[in-house]
């Protein structure tokens, strides 16, 4: 059994992010595997402890140089890793992107297809249904308890809403996007990252994947970024003093009722 | 002006409130909307009918089948060609951004999730907070109609506008084909409010001192209709279930009031809470970042400020 693991590197949450020409400036910033595909690829690992035949493939768009956040996974037990590295895919369009992934998935024969819900840059959250949707394959999106049954080839997933937690029930194949605490990412061990030297990594280009480039091009697009600015700063407050705590407390709960008037 | 077409959501008999926010925005984008829901509830749907819409089509549920993303995606499908609406407006709520992201991939239509706001023009620029609004990205469509986009919570004004009943159109959406089906909801307990929709929320980092003082929390949240938030940190350490975090890998939110209990005030925490109609921060470190985003700061233990905070709101309400 197959199960590819799509993936995207993102700015580490930790990094405060600068701003060049009215965009976000990444020439300096720490880039990590996407947290939510983190997720993703744990729950795939998880399924490879309980079937030695299983093998997880990860997929990511992107260029060449993401090199060692691709070999972290190898590192944690993916068995391969595939780069699609191609100026001609429109990497900011998640429809390009999906276009280009479907096309791996589909020459891996896989039985799941793993994402993070969202990538934490810019939080489309529509890549990996795109994904489903161009493979004609169902998904459940934000799943935080997935449980197969290869044998039946059925599934069934639990994500939270605001009205309660849904129960949905499908098919394999699928999709599943993957919310934190769907599972606890293990750590790479030192044989790990050893082994992960020598596994299989490819680097495909666009005329790999059977895609035609002008299905994912620039202008293929249907949005564009206008300007990415800073949001505006709050103003500075106060520290409400005074000489016992309660003091400070009736005085907080005064200027929150008279002065923010939100009591 | 064109025509925009929402797609409306019902908690039991009632409206969401996102709901009568989305009638807001079709209001802005166009100048006739039509509705999509999908309920089974009479009275959820007459309220539906009362929104002022043109036309009104339930996609209606089947015993223990609620929702399909396939089989909405293509009822939508139908419905966009037959409407040829300019917008189709959604919630980013769960199903709303899960549907709007299939009915995207099906059509190949412009998306844009989690809309904070609109800046009119020719045509507009919609607006969204990119890494958890440590950035806010400014966007416009590009192509022919029709153009999706989900619009957070919490973010416009509901619209009161009412209008003549419309008749509905029931639809059967094909359960059969869908590979994937909602088929049960958990109801939340009684008093468990979501972080998202919450007016107040008090939330906890570590400076609370053990994962047991969250019930201090709680008890704040039961009697003042609040949610409960906390930092990444303490979920990471098993303190709460993550459905409770708030930042970057959690829930974005926008409170009236923010209560930030211990909590230090990383980035990826300020990124999740930083709208905040008004901020307070309760820590003992008085040099804590969180203190320059607070509108009111106590420097005091959570311990002793929390239950003192409680007694004093619930006599000044009385």
């Amino acid at each position: 059994m197959n199960i590819a693991v799509i993936t995207k590197i993102v700015p580490d949450t930790e990094a405060r992010l600068t701003l060049a020409s009215e965009r976000v400036d990444l020439s300096s910033v720490e880039m990590v595997i996407n947290p939510f595909d983190e997720y993703g690829l744990e729950e795939a690992l998880k399924i490879k402890d309980s079937d030695e035949n299983a093998k997880v493939c990860v997929l990511m768009v992107g260029p060449e140089s993401v090199r060692k956040q691709v070999v972290s996974c190898l590192a944690l037990g993916a068995d391969e890793a595939v780069v699609i590295d191609d100026e001609a895919i429109d990497g900011g369009n998640p429809l390009a992107v999906a276009e280009v992934l479907a096309a791996e998935v589909k020459k891996l024969d896989s039985t799941l297809v793993f994402a993070g819900k969202q990538g934490v840059d810019y939080d489309w959250g529509l890549t990996a249904i795109a994904v489903a949707q161009k493979l004609n394959w169902p998904h459940v999106g934000v799943v935080k308890e997935f449980t197969p049954d290869f044998a039946a080839g059925t599934f069934t997933a639990v994500t939270e809403a605001d009205e309660g937690d849904l129960t949905f029930t499908g098919s394999l194949p699928a999709v599943i996007t993957a919310e934190k605490g769907l599972n606890t990412p293990r750590y790479a061990s030192l044989k790990g990252i050893m082994k992960a030297k020598k596994k299989p990594f490819a680097v495909h280009k666009l005329a790999d994947t059977g895609v035609d480039a002008t299905a994912v091009g620039a202008d293929q697009a249907r949005l564009e970024e206008v300007q990415a600015a800073h949001p505006p700063a709050r103003e500075p407050g106060r520290i409400i003093e005074g000489e016992e705590v309660l003091d400070r407390v009736c005085e907080l709960v005064r200027v929150l009722r008279e002065e923010a008037k939100v009591l | 002006m064109a025509k925009t077409l929402v797609y409306l959501e019902a908690k039991g008999d009632e409206l969401k409130k996102i709901s009568r926010e989305m009638m807001t925005v079709a209001r802005m984008l166009g100048d006739s909307a039509a509705g999509v829901i999908s309920t089974g509830s009479d009275a959820a749907l007459a309220s539906a009918g009362k929104l002022g819409l043109k036309k009104l089509a339930n996609l209606a549920p089947e015993n223990g089948k609620l929702y399909a993303a396939e089989a909405f995606a293509a009822e939508l499908a139908k419905l966009v060609e037959a409407e040829a609406p300019a917008y189709i407006i959604f919630g980013q709520t769960n199903l709303g951004r899960d549907l709007a992201a299939r009915l995207a991939a099906t059509t190949g239509v412009g998306y844009m999730s989690d809309v904070t706001a609109i800046e009119p023009g020719e045509p507009p620029t919609f607006v969204k907070p990119l890494y958890a609004g440590k950035i806010i990205g400014k966007f416009r469509f590009k192509g022919e109609p029709p153009h999706i986009l989900t619009i957070r919570p919490n973010i416009f004004s509901p619209s009161d506008a009412t209008g003549a009943e419309v008749a509905t159109e029931t639809v059967q959406p094909d359960y059969t084909s869908a590979r994937s089906v909602l088929t049960s909801i958990a109801e939340k307990a009684a008093g468990m409010i979501d972080l998202r929709e919450a007016t107040v929320i008090i939330s906890g980092g570590r400076g609370i001192g053990e994962a047991a003082n969250f019930q201090m929390l709680f008890d704040f949240a039961e009697k003042t209709g609040a949610a409960v938030g906390a930092s990444r940190a303490v979920v990471d350490e098993g303190w709460i279930e993550h459905a409770h975090q708030v930042g970057q890998t959690g829930k974005t939110v926008n409170p009236t009031l923010y209560i930030a209990c211990g909590i230090s005030g990383a980035i990826q925490h300020l990124a999740g809470m930083q709208t905040s109609k008004c901020i307070v921060a309760i820590n003992t470190n008085e040099s804590a970042p969180i203190f320059k985003v607070a509108d009111y700061g106590i420097v005091g233990d959570c311990k002793e400020v929390v239950p003192l905070l409680l007694e004093e709101i619930l006599k000044s309400r009385g």
